[in-house]
């Protein structure tokens, strides 16, 4: 994954610097700069440029907020698929739904009650990150096995 | 060649990383926002401007595509103009996720399209181009993120303008349900007589419930190419 992002930023940078000095003609040692004139004194301007930079800054809050809807929704829709769709399961199996709709359910709590009091922190959205990522792993892991299963049988 | 030039940077950031990473599912959402923002630079005349800054976004885990058309009404003197801003096209993308690793390092290209009227000083007339990079590092609670990037800006038939190189410093934290920063931001303008605003920020993001935020920010100017003071305030709706 980082190897990917790594070479679609190097793509994004060299299209970018090879578009830039071919709109320029190569012209950016000739740009005249007027240094008699205090450049960007303007509000606008200065507002352009600002809002440009900050967009960075804003970008990974909005992220980790949006990564934890999206991850509680994609559970709630995959154990929501599991039911409608009646998977045959064995004891263990049924056991194991349980105690993972039990852990949703308490987490989803615990992060009602943290909200309420105020107690949140980083750590614990860490936390609760991780029980996702692993009761998301044992979902595709069961369904993995019943899709297997059926294969078996038609075949 | 302009046209082709504006059509392809466009392509770029509105479709290429989007289309790789296609398959992954994120939310829209829509930012409404704005602020007041009072200075001098280094000038006789104080200058007012409020502006409101509605954005929309599409954001997953790995990146956000979102525009921003903002409406500016700035005072200078007794003259007064109001009309649309410059629009900020942006792309954040996430290089190296933070999670498994000891740091996180992101990138964002930002394509500003001349949309502001030059003549009333709302605009420069001609289109920028950004890039910037973001590396953080959790600190115990608390996290670092420094960051910096290049904008390369286009000139006007009036006048030609000075490359910016923006930087900043950032420490946040996260109380309850509450992120709360401040942080060091300053942009030197690449010129031999190019001016340095610098400012402190202190800001917060605060999340209200599942589909809105609460985000809001002040400044204050720590040199005379700075606005002296501002303040901005936004809610976020989430799709």
């Amino acid at each position: 994954m980082i190897k990917k992002n790594l070479i679609v930023l190097s793509f994004i940078f060299c299209f970018i610097s090879i578009q830039t000095f071919a709109e320029m003609g190569g012209g950016m040692i000739e740009k005249k700069k007027n240094d008699d004139m205090k450049m960007h004194k303007g509000m606008g301007h200065d507002q352009s440029s600002q809002m440009m930079s900050d967009k960075m800054m804003d970008h990974k809050m909005m992220q980790d907020m949006s990564n934890m809807m999206k991850q509680m929704n994609n559970m709630m829709g995959k154990m929501s698929n599991t039911m409608e769709h009646g998977m045959s399961m064995d004891a263990n199996k049924t056991k194991e739904m349980a105690d993972m709709m039990k852990n949703m359910s308490g987490m989803m709590n615990d992060m009602s009650e943290q909200m309420k009091t105020g107690k949140m922190d980083h750590e614990n959205m860490e936390k609760m990150k991780n029980k996702m990522k692993n009761m998301n792993e044992t979902m595709d892991k069961m369904m993995k096995e019943k899709k297997q299963e059926q294969e078996k049988k038609s075949e | 060649m302009r046209l082709n030039f504006i059509k392809k940077i466009i392509f770029a950031i509105l479709f290429l990383l989007p289309n790789i990473y296609a398959l992954e599912k994120g939310n829209v959402y829509l930012e409404m926002g704005g602020g007041y923002k009072t200075g001098d630079f280094g000038t006789s005349s104080r200058t007012n401007l409020y502006y409101e800054s509605p954005s929309l976004g599409y954001i997953t885990s790995t990146y956000d595509v979102n525009i921003t058309l903002p409406y500016l009404s700035l005072t200078t003197g007794s003259n007064n103009v109001n009309d649309i801003g410059d629009t900020i096209l942006n792309v954040n993308f996430e290089v190296i996720p933070e999670e498994n690793n000891n740091f996180g390092l992101d990138s964002a290209i930002t394509l500003k399209l001349p949309t502001g009227n030059e003549n009333k000083g709302l605009s420069t007339g001609n289109r920028d181009y950004g890039t910037f990079i973001s590396f953080q590092k959790s600190l115990k609670e608390i996290k670092l993120s420094l960051s910096t990037g290049f904008i390369k800006t286009g000139d006007s038939a009036l006048q030609s303008y000075d490359d910016i190189l923006p930087y900043g410093l950032t420490l946040s934290k996260i109380f309850a349900i509450t992120n709360i920063y401040a942080s060091l931001e300053g942009r030197k303008y690449l010129s031999i007589n190019g001016s340095n605003p610098l400012a402190f920020y202190m800001g917060f993001f605060r999340i209200l419930n599942k589909q809105y935020s609460l985000k809001g920010n002040t400044f204050l100017g720590l040199n005379k190419d700075s606005p002296d003071f501002g303040i901005g305030l936004g809610v976020v709706r989430w799709f």
